[in-house]
């Protein structure tokens, strides 16, 4: 060895330098992602975006209803909802009232949200009662698809005497049901069914299916029959009805492992005497018939339902039993 | 420690052999200061921002998820626009913003690349067609796209062109939050967790820039371990070079005086050479205050005086090896600490031939300056002051010198002494020692008188003479003596030299009695001593009678004698009876005195017709008056108990 000490002067600075040199820079953090995270099914919302959308929905209303513009309807309203909400506006204007709007609270006291990461995703709310004092709404929002907002897709009125099963909270979030599911005593398609089976039976087989205790869209629909029956009658005519599901339904689980399903039904009634008769359509009826249309001997009646069904879980005993109807005449027309 | 390092072979070379504490302490600076840099000014930014360009190739950009949190969780998003085109930067979920850029192609931000710059991959939109119905089937609406290429792949299509009808990026409900405006918008995410992601598109053709700012955390490891790692090594190179620099002579002690308060110090950490050394000079110390003293003898007291030369009485004390400098006197109250000083200085000026000069000539006067520092400090009587008080006194007084020997006249039993002394009663006409008077001899301390020859009868009846003057505790103060006393008994220069220190305080004893100048065993408190020093003192009453003032009692019981302060305590029993011989005397002696003698009717245990009573004045009659009263002080306690 010669001279060791520029050699160790030498590699004692290039130690020193390197360490610099590494301690100086702070170490980059890995890109660390926990995908159960990512694909955890969240809330599509939080309650203070829902409360925003309802409020925008509420707002987007307010305008359509001062103007009866069914178009101004169409960024935050469809389904069931839009018609309704149109039939409505042609009643309001026929009859130049507004008492045929509906009234919808936009403030909600119960969100239920759905955690559905995918399209369309569904959230019930019920509504502060309304000013007329009418029963509380059964709010239903829809996204279609991503690239679409929230949209009022329908309401209901609860049956009086019906209380709302219980759901998940909204931070919590609940689960969308399809109709492949077979944790329910029926699946929604055949619950819808038979409700409608019951609808127009009501002394029918699906009367042992359903708890119709608080039910009183059943007596409705029964009166309505029987009241066009009567007049049928009276023209000596015949009253035909139909009762059909429109296939439009969103269901959202219940924390007992039920369902709330709410689907639309469309109805239609047709009243012909006989021939040299005259059936008088209503004063709500003739909204909806063009202008100059004469009176013949026969009318068409067309009406949308919403109904609110609620399935139990299969090891449950209790029956589905329907929590609320919205009934609406939606069209009129003189059949040829 | 030298030489197991490796250059003491190079001793020659002071600079390499200084080469290795310099390079530590150079080494141990510039570590230590590059430390302090790496935490300071090369410690790196805590601010970083990182940006993914805009591209042409897709509208919009996107983060994937868990990139707004790789650095921090604290980010800002900044979006820019080329001019003031309308940009548009959301925060959203993962799944939303994917669902919602299904139908699109985007600019994806897949990650941190490096410090300076993010990866970015370009996503091109799902060609599979949504479900057609659309209705109530789980999982068959748009799925989330699916990257088409790792990197950038550059596939210029014609579907690009028709990106120009997308859905408005501010208007969905599914944003957390929505910024837009012109040529550049903010976003400043805090805790931002895994499944948010940042979305940005603007109303041009290509996709806006997208930057991206943490508060990263930015550690110092090297500031701290660089400051104590240099400081140690700048340490320890400063010590190297303080042991390298450091004289030879100082490695080894043979006989070291301490001229300075460092040599001081290594004089104790080789004690015992130095001890030796010490001893060695006492010895010979010794041999030359033998000669001193037998000089002094045939000097003038003022030669005596102190300072002028080493005193011979503080060579015995020169045998204790005792810390010399200032150390001893800090802690030594007695006089040998002086005295040590004395003696180690005088070493030090034979042993240290550098210091010689300047030792030697102060070495008188740091004695004298020594033994008076004690005394201020401790307040305690020196004893060769007082033995040098006690000289002075008696050449004032005889105008001779005695011959007190060096060693002699330490009061402290077992000193040794530096020679023989002749015969002092040789050619004495008083009987005494050196044909001392015993006026002259009261005068001088009992360790003197015992030193040049006093036997312990002589001093018993020496004792006896100063005693009763000065039985009070007042300190002595000459108005308070009695007017016609002997004029032998007092002895106003030693006296009132020690009472004067014990009045202030600047004594141990806190009342000078006479009986504390003696020291235990010079005489014994029995009855028949006390026997002998009645006929002692009844004889020399007779015999110089002529002394006392005409018409003078020659003892006065003196309320002061009556007390017991000073008086020592008996050692026998007081039921012993006195002896014969004194009852035999003490009528022969009682007539002699005159009336006016007689004792007080209030003391009837001194009544001449008691044959037990001790005549009054007698040490009997203290030790009786003792009894009586110790008696009943017992009788008092008995009787409270």
């Amino acid at each position: 060895m010669k001279n060791p000490r520029p050699a160790l002067i030498r590699s004692t600075a290039a130690i020193l330098a390197l360490a610099l040199l590494t301690a100086c820079t702070p170490e980059l953090p890995p890109l660390e992602v926990d995908q159960e995270l990512v694909e955890a099914e969240f809330p599509v919302l939080t309650e203070n975006q829902m409360a925003s959308i309802a409020q925008t929905v509420g707002e987007s209303l307010g305008a359509a209803d001062a103007e009866k513009d069914p178009d101004a309807l169409e960024d935050r309203v469809t389904g069931p909802a839009l018609t309704i909400r149109e039939a409505e506006y042609k009643i309001a204007k026929a009859q130049k009232s507004d008492d045929s709007l509906t009234e919808l609270p936009s403030t909600m006291q119960s969100i239920f949200m759905t955690t559905r990461q995918t399209w369309p995703r569904t959230v019930f709310g019920v509504s502060e009662r309304p000013q007329n004092l009418e029963a509380e709404r059964f709010v239903i929002y829809t996204q279609e698809s991503a690239q679409t907002n929230y949209e009022l897709w329908g309401w209901f009125a609860l049956f009086p005497g019906i209380t709302v099963p219980t759901f998940a909270a909204s931070g919590v979030g609940t689960q969308e049901i399809s109709d492949l599911d077979e944790t329910l005593q029926v699946s929604p398609e055949e619950a819808i069914d038979q409700y409608v089976s019951l609808l127009k039976k009501p002394a029918g087989d699906a009367k042992e299916v359903f708890e119709t205790e608080n039910d009183t869209f059943v007596d409705e629909i029964s009166d309505l029959r029987k009241y066009m029956k009567d007049a049928a009658k009276q023209v000596e005519g015949t009253y035909k009805e139909t009762i059909k599901p429109s296939g439009d339904w969103h269901a959202l689980k219940t924390i007992d492992g039920g369902a709330v399903i709410v689907t639309s039904l469309n109805l239609s009634g047709t009243l012909k005497g006989e021939s040299g008769a005259i059936v008088t359509p209503s004063a709500m009826e003739k909204a909806f018939l063009k202008k100059g249309t004469k009176a013949s001997n026969a009318l068409t009646v067309k009406r949308t339902a919403i109904v609110g069904i609620y399935v139990p879980p299969k090891e449950q005993a209790v029956k589905p039993q329907a929590l609320g109807r919205l009934l609406k005449t939606t069209g009129a027309s003189v059949p040829d | 420690m030298p030489g197991s390092l490796g250059w003491s072979s190079r001793r020659g070379n002071p600079l390499r052999k200084k080469f290795l504490p310099l390079f530590l302490i150079v080494v141990g600076v510039v570590i230590a200061g590059l430390g302090v840099a790496s935490g300071t000014v090369w410690k790196p930014d805590e601010v970083v921002t990182l940006t993914a360009p805009s591209t042409s190739e897709a509208r919009y950009v996107m983060t994937a998820p868990g990139v707004l949190g790789q650095v921090s969780d604290d980010v800002t998003i900044v979006a820019r626009a080329g001019g003031e085109a309308e940009v548009t930067l959301v925060v959203a979920r993962v799944n939303d913003a994917r669902g919602w850029l299904a139908d699109t192609s985007y600019q994806e931000v897949s990650g941190v690349a490096s410090w300076e710059s993010l990866t970015t991959r370009l996503v091109e939109p799902v060609e599979e067609e949504p479900a057609a119905d659309g209705e109530n089937a789980d999982g068959e609406a748009a799925e989330d796209a699916e990257p088409a290429d790792d990197e950038q792949a550059s596939e210029d299509s014609a579907e690009e062109a028709e990106q120009d009808t997308g859905p408005a990026l501010t208007s969905s409900d599914m944003w957390f939050e929505s910024v837009s405006g012109a040529g550049q918008v903010q976003v400043q995410l805090t805790s931002v967790e895994d499944p948010i992601v940042v979305l940005a598109g603007s109303d041009g053709d290509a996709a806006p820039e997208l930057s991206m700012t943490w508060q990263r955390e930015v550690t110092t490891p090297l500031l701290v371990p660089g400051i104590v790692g240099g400081g140690v090594l700048a340490v320890l190179g400063l010590l190297l070079l303080v042991v390298v620099s450091r004289p030879r002579k100082s490695q080894s002690v043979e006989a070291v005086a301490p001229s300075t308060g460092r040599s001081a110090r290594s004089v104790r950490s080789v004690a015992p050479q130095g001890a030796e050394a010490t001893a060695g000079a006492s010895r010979s110390a010794a041999r030359r205050s033998g000669r001193s003293a037998a000089r002094a003898s045939a000097k003038s007291a003022t030669s005596a005086a102190p300072g002028q030369q080493p005193a011979p009485w503080d060579v015995p004390t020169t045998k204790t090896p005792t810390a010399p400098g200032s150390r001893s006197a800090d802690f030594a109250p007695q006089p040998q600490a002086g005295a040590g000083v004395s003696q180690v200085s005088a070493a030090s000026s034979r042993s240290m031939p550098s210091a010689t000069s300047s030792m030697s000539s102060h070495s008188a006067p740091s004695v004298a300056s020594a033994a008076g520092g004690q005394r201020q400090q401790f307040g305690a009587p020196s004893a060769a002051e007082s033995a040098m008080n006690t000289a002075a006194g008696i050449s004032a007084r005889t105008g001779q010198m005695p011959t007190v020997g060096g060693g002699q006249s330490s009061p402290f039993p077992g000193a040794p002494q530096a020679r023989p002394v002749e015969n002092p009663r040789d050619g004495s006409n008083t009987g005494l020692p050196y044909g001392l008077t015993p006026e002259a001899a009261a005068m001088l301390d009992t360790g003197t008188l015992q030193a040049i020859g006093f036997t312990r009868k002589e001093l018993r009846e020496l004792t006896e003479k100063q005693r009763r003057p000065k039985t009070s505790g007042i300190p002595t103060v000459p108005g308070q003596q009695p007017a016609g006393g002997e004029s032998w008994l007092p002895r106003d220069s030693q006296a009132s030299a020690s009472s004067w220190r014990a009045a202030w305080g600047l004594s141990h004893e806190a009342t000078p009695t006479p009986d504390t100048r003696m020291r235990p065993g010079q005489y014994s408190h029995t009855d028949q001593d006390a026997a002998v020093v009645d006929e002692a003192l009844a004889r020399h009453q007779d015999s110089a009678p002529q002394q006392r003032p005409t018409g003078q009692p020659a003892y006065t019981p003196t309320p002061r004698s009556e007390g017991v302060g000073g008086v020592p305590r008996p050692s026998q029993s007081p039921t012993q009876a006195p002896r014969q011989p004194r009852q035999q005397q003490q009528p022969q002696q009682a007539p002699q005195q005159s009336p006016s003698a007689q004792p007080p009717a209030t003391q009837p245990g001194a009544a001449p017709t008691d044959h037990d009573a001790p005549r009054p004045g007698t040490r009997r009659a203290l030790y009786q008056s003792y009894r009586e009263a110790a008696a009943k002080m017992d009788n008092d306690k008995n009787r409270q108990a």
